[in-house]
């Protein structure tokens, strides 16, 4: 007996280590020399193929999607060393290292990738290189964004998290179910890409309620008053860093009986300013007229125009949450407008129409205005302002000089929305479900100086088939220069203070100049 | 006590062959019962089922990666419930889940072996007998959390490993050592059931090695550990200092499951047992008679056997709850499509309540077999558990299919979603959302949902089956289901806000779906809409009735005698028997009601009595 559980326990032993040394022992790294050509480019997922790349960005993982036994990828470009990842299965996980070395000395250059795939007769099978552009251009360090199971109705499983994207490292900003209770957590926007300053919004058994972190310290906010009882909506950071334009909307869920299942229609909405320092709210005329409804306030960068969507109301208010979505809610579009604004003496000029719905014949929404001032970045699709839901829904540059607007060629059959600009103005981000049409994920694309944009790629991950079992949904991603660096504690901390800080209502009109903030 | 001095004597050393051969007898006997009476299948199809009042089953399902494992890596206790969970996965195949229960049910045994005979508790092997019995009353009850008994079996082993080490090292730093080890695996592993560990080898240094101190240290052990482990894991969660009141932290740390702490009573009490042999020699004991045969102890072994053999199947069967088995046979039959065993089965054992996921199987398996517009007021019926659609819908596994079948896509896939955040990845909602997405022709999106579910033990087949199918053929245009569901699902887009409506577009769509219109009828009846039950009869030529169901005629014969107006029959007739037993409802009830019973026996089980009850509960 004891023989033979010492036999059994040597065997397994060895089995053990063979295995073990089987997997561990380093490939043939080499370039197969004796190769035949394939004739074709090897299909690979995600489509990293013909992309213009940034420097600092994390390796792009992939999976070669061609049968065969052994996989080898000559990732190599006109400086630096080259390598080959090697492997027994399709996915090609690239070392960080070599990675980032061979991007940092080749700025500028083409990344060429060769794939070669033994078959299972030996034969080795070099596919066509794949050829993608390193761009000079840095960008932003991290990424915001939503994560969520595509239907969200308890809070359950959403989140607000941060990438680094020269690594894969992701964190959690403030998680839904964390605390004694869960919470829709949304809205994250920064103060021109900087985390020190940012808001996110929470609505859940703990109220309905802004949490403003300004250097560290986390407030909670409750922008209702008595007479505009709408908690805030969509925000945009004024650049001065001081006010916070925000839409205060009446939306409801609609159900489709065909297509994408669900749709939001806003009756009714507003916009309003939130000033930090003095804790208090404004509106004017020019952005709360009573027969129109506007909304996704975005500032241009030098602050002097406050740019929304806009569209002019032809069906009854909503009251007390009742009432249908009104029949025609197809033909409901979205101008986009914009109006002066001063953010010295408070004053405002008159709303006026940049690009009329009339005009392209779409809803125009998200507007999001490039770091330079040149071009408004919108979301245009069939009608209304929810495009994420919306298959129509496209990406178009608009030119704030010549009011000309250009469908990018970066579009894809299904909804591409929640688009932001990196703080350089050479990257976009924003969220596709051009993968499945119904999983949102996150893409970035290179924008040169000429306003053209470069074939997108999605947000690189780790294990190479991330994305192929992925069952939640991003959205909304915003650049950020840094990682944000409150803690979610004291997120929560806020969320569960007993009272959050009101604000005062102030009438239109001009105000006395702020103080400059210290720094 | 008299089982054991009976038992005494197959237990010796020298009866190692005939204990060994009781033990094989009695663990086969309960792995028969297990596989043949509780039937472990019936939990793998019944998450979120309930069986009575608060009590609902919660069938952990689990799917292979890392990401899950470090989930449950991450908590006290975590590991045991990852383990159990995997076990659960067993119960499809109800061999391999009877398999597994009485495994844990053996190990407990042998574990108690172990204990009583380190604890120097000679010869009560019949209370390792209690052990196992008592697992089988905690089955019978089909509530039990398996992670619960893993959490104990590893826990026995634990304290085994304990006692051989303290019976071997007989220095105490050794012991302490072992101790410390096996605690912290034993609180990361199991959690809260570190407690029962620490006390039983408290116990034991107290009364059986006489080492005080140790003792005492190991019960400070036993509160101090898990109390101070639940305040590190809790400090290190983000929002943990939210729970951090004290009252919470040492009633969360000291929470011991029932079967852990039922199991520590008994063992604390086999420890405490007075042990050796002058106790054995004085008192009761001493004076129980030995049986013998011819000067040995064969008889009184056979009669041991004989008692245990009997008392075992009256425990098993005596304590076996079967409305929760049978209302887990009606799940059971729902999910695999035995449309007439679901009916057959409540005929035999009607449940005390009906549950709404069971409303739905009820109407499905009536529809299914040709009873709905006959038989539906058999069963108690409520509008709002016909079929749930809407933000606001709770998601019902039997309510899903339905709708599937209907060829309600994207209300399907709203619910399902749904479910999807509510209960996490459960492989039939996975199925669900995969068929709906082929459906939809987004196989891009299905292949999401298939990937996450070809990792699954039971389901992956089916799923890497499909994703074959699905790169041959995108489009699925030979797949018999997505065929018929595209011929049901509605192309037109439209707001649906109602059942009616939503019944009513698939009609428009396909006239000849004959379950749509038998739902819409349903809500009609439901509803008490007597006038479109009447406007919808010329209908029923279109979808193949040879006659005029019951409850369609009772609601034509209640719209006449209510409103005054003739029958509009469109050419169909309705049945003298139903035409009578309305006549004498009607004279019945038509002046001050003089014998309820007569009128309850009437009207049982047909529509005006429940159209009555519905008018004057409003």
């Amino acid at each position: 007996m004891r023989r033979l559980t010492w036999t059994i326990s040597i065997s397994a032993v060895l089995a053990l280590t063979a295995v073990l040394a089987w997997q561990l022992f380093p490939h043939d790294t080499t370039v197969p020399q004796d190769s035949d050509q394939a004739g074709c480019a090897a299909r690979i997922a995600p489509d990293y193929r013909g992309c213009s790349i940034p420097p600092n960005m994390a390796p792009l993982n992939f999976v070669i999607r061609e049968p065969g036994r052994q996989y080898r990828t000559h990732i190599h470009s006109q400086n630096g060393k080259d390598f080959v990842v090697a492997g027994r299965t399709p996915s090609v996980v690239i070392p960080m290292a070599k990675w980032k070395a061979l991007l940092d000395q080749n700025r500028g250059n083409a990344l060429h990738l060769d794939i070669y795939v033994q078959g299972d007769e030996g034969r080795w099978k070099q596919f066509d290189r794949i050829v993608n552009q390193i761009a000079q251009d840095n960008i932003d360090s991290h990424v915001a964004y939503r994560l969520l199971t595509p239907v969200q109705n308890l809070f359950r499983k959403m989140g607000t998290y941060q990438r680094d994207l020269s690594t894969f490292r992701e964190s959690a900003i403030l998680v839904s179910e964390e605390g004694v209770s869960s919470r829709c957590v949304n809205c994250h926007t920064f103060a021109n890409n900087n985390p020190d300053r940012m808001i996110l919004h929470t609505r859940g058994s703990e109220g309905v309620a802004m949490l403003l972190a300004c250097d560290g310290v986390v407030t909670k906010i409750d922008t209702r008053t008595e007479s505009l009882p709408t908690p805030a909506a969509y925000p945009a950071w004024h650049p001065n860093g001081r006010i916070i334009a925000y839409s205060t909307n009446r939306m409801t869920q609609f159900f489709h009986s065909v297509g994408n299942s669900r749709g939001v229609f806003n009756f009714d909405s507003d916009l309003m300013l939130y000033k930090v320092d003095s804790k208090q709210v404004a509106t004017a005329p020019a952005i709360s007229d009573p027969d129109r409804a506007e909304t996704f306030p975005t500032w241009s960068p030098d602050g002097k125009h406050l740019y929304f969507s806009s569209v002019k109301r032809s069906w009854l208010p909503r009251s007390d949450d009742e009432g249908s979505v009104p029949p025609h809610y197809q033909e409901v579009r979205y101008d986009l407008m914009r109006v002066e604004y001063d953010a010295d003496t408070g004053e405002w000029g008159e709303a006026e129409l940049v690009l009329g719905a009339e005009e392209t014949g779409l809803s125009i929404v998200e507007p999001r205005i490039s770091p330079d001032g040149r071009f408004a970045l919108v979301s245009m699709a069939e009608y209304g302002s929810f495009p994420v839901f919306l298959n129509s829904s496209d990406l178009y540059m608009v030119d704030l000089t010549t009011r000309e607007f250009k469908r990018l060629d970066i579009n894809s059959v299904y909804s591409d929305s929640w688009h932001g600009w990196s703080s350089n103005g050479r990257w976009i981000v924003f969220a596709s479900k051009r993968g499945n049409g119904l999983f949102g994920r996150i893409y970035f694309a290179h924008v040169d100086p000429d306003g053209q944009v470069h074939k997108p790629f999605p947000l690189p991950q780790k294990a190479p088939e991330f994305y192929d079992s992925c069952l939640n949904t991003y959205n909304a991603p915003e650049f950020i220069t840094k990682p944000v660096s409150v803690p979610q504690q004291e997120f929560l901390r806020a969320i569960y203070a007993s009272e959050a800080q009101s604000v005062e209502f102030c009438p239109a009109g001009p105000h006395e100049p702020e103080p400059a903030p210290a720094d | 006590v008299v089982l054991g001095r009976l038992l005494r004597p197959i237990m010796t050393r020298k009866n190692a062959w005939g204990t060994g051969l009781v033990g094989c007898l009695f663990f086969g006997l309960f792995f028969l019962y297990i596989w043949q009476c509780l039937d472990p299948q019936l939990l793998y199809h019944a998450d979120k089922v309930v069986i009575g009042p608060d009590r609902f089953i919660t069938f952990p399902f689990v799917l292979p990666g890392m990401g899950l494992f470090w989930e449950y890596f991450a908590r006290p206790g975590g590991m045991a419930e990852y383990v159990a969970a995997w076990a659960s996965q067993c119960y499809f195949y109800t061999y391999l889940g009877a398999l597994i229960l009485t495994t844990i049910a053996c190990l407990v045994f042998l574990g108690t072996v172990g204990l009583t005979k380190g604890m120097d508790v000679p010869r009560r092997w019949f209370l390792c007998y209690v052990s196992p019995l008592a697992l089988l009353v905690a089955f019978n009850t089909y509530m039990f959390r398996l992670s619960d008994y893993v959490a104990l079996v590893t826990v026995i082993v634990a304290v085994n490993i304990y006692l051989l080490s303290a019976n071997h090292f007989r220095w105490a730093g050794g012991c302490v050592a072992v101790f410390t080890v096996l605690s912290l695996a034993l609180f990361h592993g199991a959690g809260s059931v570190y407690l029962v560990f620490a006390v039983l080898c408290g116990l034991f240094e107290l009364t059986k090695k006489r080492r005080q101190t140790l003792g005492a240290f190991y019960l400070l052990a036993a509160l101090g550990v898990p109390i101070l482990g639940h305040f590190v894991f809790t400090v290190f969660q983000p929002g943990g200092w939210l729970r951090l009141s004290w009252l919470e932290l040492v009633s969360s740390s000291l929470r011991v499951p029932t079967p852990s702490a039922v199991y520590l009573v008994f063992m604390a009490t086999v420890a405490v047992w007075p042990s050796g042999t002058e106790r054995a020699n004085s008192g009761i004991l001493s004076r129980l008679p030995v049986i013998t045969f011819h000067g040995d102890t064969r008889l009184r072994s056979v009669l041991a056997v004989i008692v245990l053999m009997v008392v075992s199947p009256l425990i098993a069967l005596g304590t076996l709850d079967r409305e929760a088995r049978s209302l887990l046979r009606v799940n059971y039959f729902a999910r695999m499509s035995m449309w007439s065993e679901v009916l057959e089965e409540l005929a035999e054992h009607p449940p005390r309540e009906y549950a709404p996921g069971l409303l739905y199987d009820i109407n499905r398996a009536l529809f299914e077999t040709g009873q709905l517009g006959d038989r539906m007021f058999s069963f108690p019926q409520y509008p709002d558990f016909l079929l749930q659609v809407g933000p606001d819908a709770i998601p019902h596994r039997g309510c899903h299919e339905t709708l599937l079948e209907l060829g309600c896509i994207n209300e399907v896939e709203r619910t399902a979603q749904g479910a999807l955040e509510v209960t996490g990845e459960r492989p039939y909602i996975l199925r669900e959302l995969a068929i709906v997405n082929i459906v939809k022709e987004r196989p891009s999106a299905a292949t999401v949902f298939l990937n996450v579910l070809s990792r699954d033990m039971v389901h992956g087949q089916w799923a890497r089956d499909y994703l074959d199918l699905l790169a041959q053929d995108a489009g699925l245009s030979n797949d018999p289901q997505v065929v018929h569901l595209r011929t049901l699902m509605v192309r037109d887009d439209k707001i649906l806000t109602s059942n009616e409506e939503m019944l009513m577009a698939l009609l428009m769509h396909n006239n000849r779906n004959r379950m749509a219109f038998e739902y819409l009828m349903a809500y009609y009846l439901l509803t008490g809409q007597l006038d479109k039950i009447a406007q919808n009869i010329s209908a029923l030529q279109h979808f193949g009735y040879e006659r005029i169901p019951e409850h369609y005629a009772e609601a034509l014969l209640l719209e006449s005698q209510m409103t005054g107006q003739p029958l509009q029959l469109f050419g169909w007739t309705i049945e003298a028997e139903v035409q009578t037993r309305f006549g004498e409802f009607v004279r019945l009830t038509s002046g001050p009601v003089s014998d309820p019973d007569a009128v309850a026996k009437v009207a049982a089980g047909t529509y005006y009595d429940y159209f009555f009850r519905m008018r004057n509960s409003q």
